[in-house]
């Protein structure tokens, strides 16, 4: 279902995002047992998130939808352990069938552009299912150009008109008519504007359960080819809020975004190995900007973008996979 | 005696309470209609002001409205006029409107005069009206306690130095309701962006012709149908064109526009449709403009002419289907529009009489979409060529020779003009076709269609089509 270009473990911004959610749990492990939960996800053929929430919180209760037959079998005999449980069938179908039964994280993992409205609706299907302290993850592409692609006739105002109208007619009554601006139908904020879509998805799925509410934690934007969006919140009680934050501290974490606002860009300079281990020699003491100037070469044409992913990097330099070629 | 006497003449109270009004009356209304209700107070404002301005196509132009709310309070500010001091001190603060109205040569929409306090009293206890005219500026302002005291039914009038920069009226709600707080300044509240979207669908006409409306700074875009048209070289054969009708009478103007705002629905857009995936129905079925304001949008029922008389149901192959009537008259009450202002009166006689060139308009398209079923792929070739234009234009561009005189004793100006839709080839009698059905697994669908479009989500039709097309490319050389 996912990731059916770019092999895993060359996508290190995907990894990035998968490292924060794991932290993620990891806080919200202090208020709620993260090990009592059961997990969801579309784990491809690899199932590899399925073996880090494994290893780390013990989870035992674990299930992957597939709906590709092929990837589907690979994914059987990529089992890393017997205590995932792996189904094949489609999203919808999943979702339509869906008994929540016991504490519940759920990650949607969605990858079709053109299929945005129906995973929007599936997002709201479920978390209307789900209750109190559930957490669900979405992940939809925010790559603009594969919404509308530009070309060469159009002017960047056409293009954002055109993109803009593409949303209002997939999406209906579900776009956020008052915060999705035509300015945000650029590469760079087009994050910005599914993620205002996904809020008010959010709330409208949520209407007429006064008690519950969608608490968002966290929000990235990342691109390892195609641009993507992953919001992550978890299912609260109206006055649960000061006392999950008190425990969990998720409102002091660096990388949390509680309050809907724009989702943080992942994009991390690709290091060499030499590169690499001067910048971590370097912290966590020192700003991103005097390691810039030190090193005295950019990672991007523009100096702001590559203070911007310096900084992004000194901010996930823990979470931040090491990929190296080993030669047998 | 006495006393028996006073027994048999005495009276009893009959008199309204406070609470009647304020309780007993927002129970009716939705928030978001409350303060749509405030919203037609201005449009009003508007057409008071214009009464003696020649016509034009932006008549709202240079009239703007403001609507900011928070946790503390509501505030909507206009310039569209003010409330004459008269008005004011005679009914506009009244519980429902005395006969003798001010409004009666007017293209208004409000008949009833309850609105304003309506949705003063759905928001909040306490409330200030400021308003300026060219004459004076005055200032009402309604306390928590009247709310509750029956005895007292004034309110205190003053007349102020000019408080607005320009002509208009400034309502200020403060003392909010619990909920309504919680609407105006929850981070879970959904009222910012369905206002929004809602005052874009049922401002879109007055907002298209020039009035701006803003909320919390955000300002509204029309959102105003549009219908496909092969345009007027193509018009003397078959081509794709909405069903127009249009008349005068009895004081009311009537012009009705139906027709496709996109191409027919394939058949797998109507399996998913009605596997519960929806895409964008939204914007099918009629929608009725009354003095510019639209009072019902995209209605797909009975109310409509849906399943009546020999025109179908809403189906969703029917998705593509789209229209519009609009009346128009300076007297609000010859309007089909119901109390509420957001509601088509069904069994008005204007309204019955329409119908029927409602049901005529949508039988043309439901038909032709009928006719094309299992030729979506050429249809949609056939649509794709069509532009969208926007109905009022089409009435001044179809020309005169093209319409038909609807025969009509009332009405003089009565007329209409009936689309020639193309027709599949084989009802032309020229070459005979036939369908090719056949299934093959997704997984097949999706190679092939990658193979042919670099696109493995192409609809199956188009990929059969395509498949058929080439190897006739192949066998024909």
């Amino acid at each position: 279902m996912s990731g059916a270009s770019i092999p895993y473990h060359l996508r290190a911004n995907k990894a990035i995002d998968r490292y924060a959610f794991l932290e993620l749990l990891s806080k919200i492990d202090r208020y709620s047992s993260i090990q009592c939960y059961k997990y969801i996800g579309f784990g491809g053929h690899s199932l590899e998130d399925f073996k880090y929430i494994h290893s780390r919180f013990g989870i035992r209760n674990m299930l992957s939808i597939e709906e590709d037959p092929d990837v589907y079998k690979r994914q059987k005999f990529n089992q890393p352990h017997n205590c995932i449980n792996c189904l094949q069938q489609s999203s919808s179908q999943f979702i339509d069938e869906f008994q929540r039964i016991q504490e519940t994280i759920i990650w949607l993992d969605y990858v079709k552009p053109s299929e945005l409205r129906k995973q929007i609706e599936e997002f709201q299907a479920t978390i209307s299912k789900l209750e109190l302290l559930d957490i669900i993850k979405i992940t939809v592409n925010s790559h603009a150009a594969s919404y509308v692609p530009s070309n060469p006739s159009m002017t960047s105002s056409d293009l954002q008109k055109d993109r803009i109208s593409y949303l209002k007619a997939v999406l209906g009554d579900i776009f956020p008519a008052a915060e999705v601006k035509e300015n945000m139908m650029t590469e760079k904020r087009f994050p910005e504007a599914l993620h205002l879509v996904l809020k008010y998805a959010a709330n409208l799925a949520m209407l007429g359960q006064n008690d519950i509410y969608f608490q968002p934690l966290t929000a990235f934007a990342y691109a390892d080819g195609q641009q993507m969006l992953t919001v992550t919140g978890i299912i609260l009680e109206q006055n649960e809020k000061q006392g999950f934050l008190a425990k969990t501290n998720i409102d002091k974490w660096e990388l949390s975004n509680i309050d809907w606002k724009s989702p943080r860009r992942i994009n991390v300079p690709d290091l060499t190995i030499k590169e690499r281990l001067h910048i971590d020699s370097r912290l966590p003491n020192s700003e991103a900007k005097t390691i810039q100037d030190e090193l005295g070469f950019l990672f991007d044409n523009k100096k702001s973008v590559s203070l911007e992913m310096l900084e992004t990097y000194v901010l996930f330099y823990r979470q931040s996979p090491y990929f190296s070629r080993i030669v047998f | 005696m006495a006393s028996e006497n006073d027994q048999k003449s005495s009276t009893v109270k009959a008199s309204p309470t406070k609470s009647f009004f304020v309780d007993m009356l927002t129970r009716d209304i939705e928030l978001e209609d409350a303060i749509l209700d405030l919203l037609d107070n201005c449009i009003d404002g508007i057409q008071r002001t214009i009464k003696n301005s020649p016509p034009s196509d932006n008549p709202y132009e240079k009239f703007w409205a403001k609507l900011t709310f928070s946790s503390e309070s509501f505030t909507i500010e206009d310039n569209c006029g003010g409330i004459p001091r008269d008005v004011a001190q005679d009914y506009a603060f009244r519980m429902g409107r005395p006969n003798n109205n001010v409004d009666n040569d007017l293209y208004t929409i409000g008949t009833y005069g309850i609105g304003m306090k309506r949705s003063i009293f759905k928001m909040g206890r306490a409330s200030e009206v400021i308003s300026k005219t060219e004459k004076d500026s005055f200032k009402v302002t309604i306390y928590p306690d009247w709310l509750t005291d029956d005895m007292n039914w004034d309110l205190p009038f003053e007349l102020i130095e000019p408080d607005l920069k320009e002509n208009g009226t400034s309502i200020k709600i403060t003392d909010l309701h619990p909920s309504i707080i919680n609407a105006f300044s929850s981070p879970q509240s959904i009222l910012h962006n369905s206002l929004v979207s809602k005052i874009s669908h049922y401002y879109s006409y007055i907002i298209h012709k020039g009035f701006t409306v803003s909320i919390n700074e955000v300002k509204v875009t029309p959102e105003p149908l549009k219908l496909l048209w092969d345009g007027a070289n193509q018009i003397d054969g078959q081509n794709i064109a909405p069903y127009l009708y249009e008349m005068e009478k009895d004081g009311v103007e009537i012009k009705l526009a139906i027709g496709f705002y996109r191409p027919t629905a394939s058949e797998e857009e109507v399996d998913d449709e009605m596997a519960g995936n929806r895409r964008t129905s939204e914007t099918a079925g009629w929608t009725i403009v009354c003095n510019d304001r639209v009072v019902l949008y995209c209605d797909k029922t009975r109310l409509t002419g849906w399943g009546e008389e020999k025109v179908p149901s809403y189906h969703p192959q029917f998705i593509a289907i789209s229209g519009v009537v609009y009346f128009r008259s300076p007297d609000a009450r010859k309007l089909p529009i119901t109390t509420t202002k957001r509601g088509i009166d069904a069994s008005s006689d204007i309204y019955l009489y329409v119908k029927d060139f409602m049901r005529e308009g949508l039988k043309t398209f439901t038909s032709y979409t009928n006719k094309w079923k299992g030729n979506h792929v050429e249809e949609k070739q056939r649509a794709e060529k069509a532009q969208l234009v926007a109905p009022s234009e089409l009435f001044a561009r179809i020309p005169d020779d093209k319409w038909t005189k609807v025969k009509n004793k009332t009405s003089k100006s009565e007329r209409k003009y009936i689309p020639s839709l193309p027709v599949p080839e084989p009802q032309n009698g020229e070459v005979s076709k036939k369908n090719i059905r056949f299934s093959r697994p997704l997984k097949e669908i999706k190679i092939v269609a990658d193979y042919l479009f670099e696109d493995s989500d192409r609809e199956p039709s188009e990929v059969g089509n395509e498949c058929f097309e080439k190897i006739l490319r192949e066998a024909m050389q």
